[in-house]
């Protein structure tokens, strides 16, 4: 299935039909999520009115999780099988992913600010999502500094694939060591812990993050694949006859 | 309506951390939409010049 997607054309189609209902479903979700947490809930027995940054803050967390994941595994198809579609959603994912962490993190700081009297301690849990943060933005800068397009997809990928080993950190850093944040409440052995007037909203919210994601990838990656169909194209017109030798992360690019 | 929008004395954070959600997601949007709009004129510009030159 993988390779039958591998073809651009087939992509283009596919991403047209695909991207405007997870651009619907994402803002729908979103909305309803953000509503609901700041007029529906209840308030909470313990945290009063703060819980509900908890619907802005969890979903943006496991987002940035899961986004790395995307971009680690786009990452290793696109490093191990040359495959020209995965290293472009690779590359779209980055940032998306560097944007969610960021988010992550602030309204960490806000909730942390009353509900812990700090913004930011270094804690494992946060230090690790620091450090997610930084690979995001090391991912970028690869492919920013490194001039040659299929080196930096090489360079980067091998980054990402690395940096993947941070994400077991961040699920589990809450059990490893003492820390101020909570452990898991969502996921965990024996179902949730929040009470299903809490619950809902938080996982509506999280699916539209997710289908919203799914659309900012799409979208990004029709972009990159005519940027690198322009410069191909460009390349063509300036070198006239001149047969350039074809590095194999675009060759895919011409099926 | 305005009882609604009260939050108590977490109001501050709450509306910041909602706020900046909002800002980072509707960016988001804004940036990669705009940048699909430039590449997919670019590339028509390309295409169209491709066109008009004889290649030879």
């Amino acid at each position: 299935m993988l390779s039958y997607f591998a073809n651009p054309e087939r992509f283009q189609n596919l991403a047209k039909w695909l991207a405007p209902p997870l651009m619907v479903f994402g803002l729908l979700g979103i909305a309803i999520g953000f509503g609901a947490g700041l007029f529906v809930v209840p308030v909470d027995y313990q945290q009063g009115e703060a819980v509900r940054m908890m619907y802005v803050h969890v979903p943006a967390a496991w987002l940035s999780s899961f986004a790395y994941a995307f971009m680690a595994v786009a990452s290793l198809i696109s490093f191990v099988w040359r495959h020209n579609l995965a290293d472009a959603a690779a590359k779209a994912a980055a940032p998306l992913g560097a944007a969610f962490t960021f988010l992550a993190l602030l309204t960490g700081a806000l909730w942390g600010k009353p509900m812990w009297g700090a913004y930011w301690v270094w804690d494992a849990r946060l230090t690790s999502m620091l450090v997610m943060f930084f690979l995001y933005l090391g991912y970028m800068a690869v492919r920013t500094i490194v001039p040659d397009e299929a080196r930096a997809a090489r360079l980067a990928a091998i980054t990402a694939m690395v940096g993947a080993i941070n994400l077991p950190i961040i699920k589990f850093s809450v059990d490893w060591w003492s820390s101020l944040h909570q452990s898991a409440s969502v996921f965990r052995a024996g179902g949730s812990t929040i009470d299903s007037s809490m619950l809902w909203p938080l996982l509506v919210g999280a699916l539209g993050y997710t289908a919203l994601f799914g659309w900012l990838v799409l979208v990004q990656m029709q972009t990159e694949l005519d940027v690198r169909h322009a410069a191909r194209l460009q390349r063509r017109m300036a070198g006239g006859r001149v047969s350039r030798p074809q590095s194999p992360q675009r060759s895919l690019d011409n099926a | 309506m305005l009882e609604l929008l009260d939050m108590g004395k977490y109001g501050t954070f709450i509306w910041a951390s909602y706020g900046a959600s909002v800002l980072v997601i509707g960016g988001l949007m804004i940036r990669i939409l705009r940048q699909r709009k430039k590449a997919k004129a670019v590339l028509r510009d390309i295409e169209h010049q491709m066109k008009s030159t004889p290649s030879s």
